[in-house]
């Protein structure tokens, strides 16, 4: 008895192990809760559509995100566009889906009663914005001051809640954030507030994957995609992530984020 | 607490209420320095909680100053203001930018405090956690339970007094209430009284001593009554001797005429019939006067001392002594107008009728021991009678020698007499003094220069119902 025990055990070990479980990081934009919450239906979905395991990874901070694509850590991850556009750059990582009908633009705020009415009054002014890296509220923004000659003095705050309470406050004379945190702002800071500047709409966040994952397996992904709509786990993940649907992808799809020239270090 | 009377009532109320308001002054006082030092006390509570709640804050707030993370200041300052006597609080950076500020709605204006702390990295000052506290909520919990403890203090007392009121009404003022109706008995003349002894302790001492002296002040005024009858029979007795002596006079008037009448009572002619009836006339006159002089001696032997006061006729206290001088008076030749002041002798006033007439006799005696023993010529001892309208006077009046001034001033202390031995007691003129004065009147040797005149004045005022 004890030896067929034994032997089951092995068995059940050896076929364990033989089964890939691949990794999927999201980018920490929100608490690891909330991301949780979102993401794992979606995991939950490609599993049950491709037969394989997913492991969904929450870093701490976007740096420590950042880092892990750095050292390839994940198969699969979900980055923001200039993440995506600089580690495609060193050529690791790939696209392969991302949001339908859906664009990404940065806003400037500053306070409603102070009389500046474009951006170039912001010249040689204090900014908060919420981190070097954030795409849209800190780098969508820089660039096209950038572009436009318009120098400025960047602090960066954290988060986009503390570019806005920065700016509601006066202590910045301006703030770089995004529309949809901006909407979700509390009433005391947001009554403070006026967007002074939107930016162009840009291609937004990249569904991303490692060069080592087999080419069949990221086409088998992708043809389960138009499944999403239809699926209950699927609505659920499209609806909390506020999209109508994902789209299949390639790295050209982000070559406006590309020229606007950002050269960021990671 | 039923038998409170008013006496136990007034007494014990004071008692109680000068006991109750010590120790309700007291009481206050120990509270209000108790609710001071507990005001101090939670004071000094709330600093040093204060203190250790900005060591912690600045400590860890100086990261999130230096990289401006407004949301977790702000939730800093939120768990702050948690603290019911932090009224604001900022954190404000070296540059003077208010980055993170709270303030309660409901903005207390008392017990202001303002601390600043500073926050500090590296070495290096980059900003101050400011706060406000009030502590006003502490304060006037403080006074509530001031308050609360005032008013508990205040019904204890009350509980208090009521409970001393029982006490001392069961304790003490029972006692008292006995004396003092024992000694308002007395005070009405009762020497009969005496107050029950109803406990054990000092005031139970104090009833049987007032027992043992209401027992003396009987004993004494058994000799007062004694030494007044003595005094009053001595008197009489001075008067009757010179009276039996002439009372003789009337009863060989008698005696002869009772012999004429049995020695022509045989001749039956009309002369003889007018001698014998003008005869029985004369034996009925001497025996009435007789009469009137026994009565008098009759009523005056008896025992006045306790006669009460009700109002009387002026005539009533001489008829009373009339008889009895006029005799002595006729005998010696001394002359008086005592049958000529009839006009007074209706006047009424409140009086002890036998005692007045004692005075009167006494006085009559001593003017005519005073003309007697001086051989005074022409002598009389006139009764003179003033009707005022608030009082009445009663003056008797000698020509006899007018007595000296060192003897004036003696004549009025008890044994204090100028007879022979044997003749006098010495009292007629103290006890006299004394009836006039329980008449609430007065009784004094006149200064006529002329004449001796003792006066006697009465109030016409004089409750009735008093003895």
């Amino acid at each position: 008895m004890k030896l067929l025990i034994l032997l089951f055990g092995l068995f059940f070990g050896i076929c364990t192990a033989s089964a890939k479980v691949y990794t999927f990081a999201v980018v920490p934009q929100y608490s690891a809760t909330q991301i949780k919450e979102t993401w794992q239906p979606f995991l939950n979905f490609l599993s049950e559509k491709t037969g394989e395991k997913f492991e969904l990874i929450v870093e701490k901070t976007i740096p420590l995100f950042e880092e892990g694509l750095k050292n390839q850590k994940y198969d699969f991850a979900y980055a923001n566009p200039y993440h995506f556009v600089y580690f495609n750059k060193i050529g690791h990582y790939h696209a392969f889906a991302r949001a339908k009908d859906k664009k990404i633009e940065g806003i400037i705020v500053v306070k409603k009663d102070l009389p500046i009415e474009s951006i170039k009054e912001l010249e040689g002014k204090q900014l908060a914005f919420p981190a070097p890296a954030a795409f849209a509220a800190t780098l969508l923004n820089l660039a096209e001051l950038k572009k436009q000659g318009i120098i400025t003095e960047p602090t960066y705050v954290k988060n986009h809640e503390n570019v806005y309470k920065g700016v509601a406050r006066g202590l910045f004379t301006a703030g770089g954030g995004v529309k949809r945190t901006f909407n979700v702002l509390d009433n005391e800071t947001s009554s403070e507030l006026k967007i002074l500047h939107t930016t162009k709409a840009y291609t937004p966040h990249a569904f991303v994957y490692h060069s080592r994952v087999n080419k069949p397996f990221i086409e088998k992904i992708q043809s389960t995609l138009i499944l999403l709509e239809s699926d209950k786990s699927g609505i659920s993940f499209l609806n909390s992530m506020k999209i109508k649907g994902l789209i299949i992808s390639k790295d050209i799809d982000w070559n406006d984020v590309r020229e606007l020239g950002i050269d960021l270090e990671l | 607490m039923k038998k409170l009377n008013l006496l136990n009532f007034k007494l014990g109320f004071r008692l109680a209420i000068t006991i109750t308001t010590l120790l309700f002054i007291i009481l206050s006082i120990l509270l209000y320095l108790n609710s001071k030092n507990e005001s101090e006390r939670v004071s000094g509570e709330y600093r040093r909680d204060i203190n250790v709640i900005s060591k912690l804050l600045t400590n860890t707030s100086a990261e999130y100053i230096l990289s401006y993370d407004l949301a977790q200041l702000d939730l800093m300052l939120k768990n702050v203001m948690d603290i019911p006597s932090i009224i604001e609080a900022s954190f404000v950076n070296n540059k003077g930018q208010s980055l993170s500020f709270l303030k309660k709605d409901n903005q207390k204006t008392n017990y202001i405090e303002s601390y600043s702390f500073p926050i500090v990295s590296n070495n290096e000052e980059i900003g101050k956690l400011e706060l406000k506290t009030s502590l006003k909520n502490v304060q006037e919990d403080i006074k509530k339970r001031f308050r609360n403890s005032f008013l508990i203090s205040l019904g204890f007392s009350v509980l208090l007094i009521l409970t001393l009121l029982f006490f001392l009404d069961r304790i003490i003022l029972k006692q008292i209430v006995e004396l003092t109706k024992a000694s308002r008995k007395l005070s009405e003349g009762d020497l009969e009284v005496s107050a029950k002894v109803v406990s054990s302790d000092e005031l139970a001492e104090l009833a049987k001593t007032f027992n043992e002296t209401v027992i003396k002040l009987k004993k004494l005024d058994d000799e007062r009554v004694t030494v007044f009858q003595n005094s009053k029979l001595a008197s009489m007795g001075e008067l009757a001797g010179g009276i039996a002596h002439e009372i003789n006079n009337p009863l060989m008037i008698i005696k002869g005429n009772v012999g004429y009448i049995s020695k022509h009572l045989g001749k039956a002619d009309f002369a003889n019939k007018v001698k014998v009836l003008e005869s029985l006339e004369a034996i009925e006159s001497t025996i009435e006067r007789m009469s009137s002089i026994i009565t008098s001696l009759l009523k005056l032997s008896r025992n006045n001392v306790n006669e009460s006061m009700r109002p009387h006729k002026v005539k009533e206290i001489f008829e009373n002594v009339t008889p009895l001088l006029l005799e002595k008076f006729k005998l010696s030749g001394v002359k008086t107008n005592i049958l000529e002041i009839e006009k007074f002798m209706n006047i009424e006033f409140c009086c002890k009728p036998l005692s007045l007439s004692q005075v009167l006799l006494n006085l009559g005696n001593n003017a005519f021991d005073a003309l007697e023993s001086n051989n005074v010529e022409n002598p009389f001892i006139n009764f003179e009678i003033k009707d005022y309208e608030d009082q009445i006077e009663i003056a008797v009046v000698n020509n006899g020698p007018i007595i000296e001034e060192k003897i004036r001033e003696k004549i009025l202390q008890p044994f204090f007499t100028t007879k022979e031995v044997g003749k006098g007691t010495g009292l007629g003129l103290s006890l006299s003094k004394k009836i006039i004065e329980q008449h609430q009147g007065k009784f004094f040797l006149d200064n006529d220069p002329e004449l001796t005149r003792f006066v006697i004045q009465i109030p016409k005022t004089l409750n009735c119902s008093s003895t």
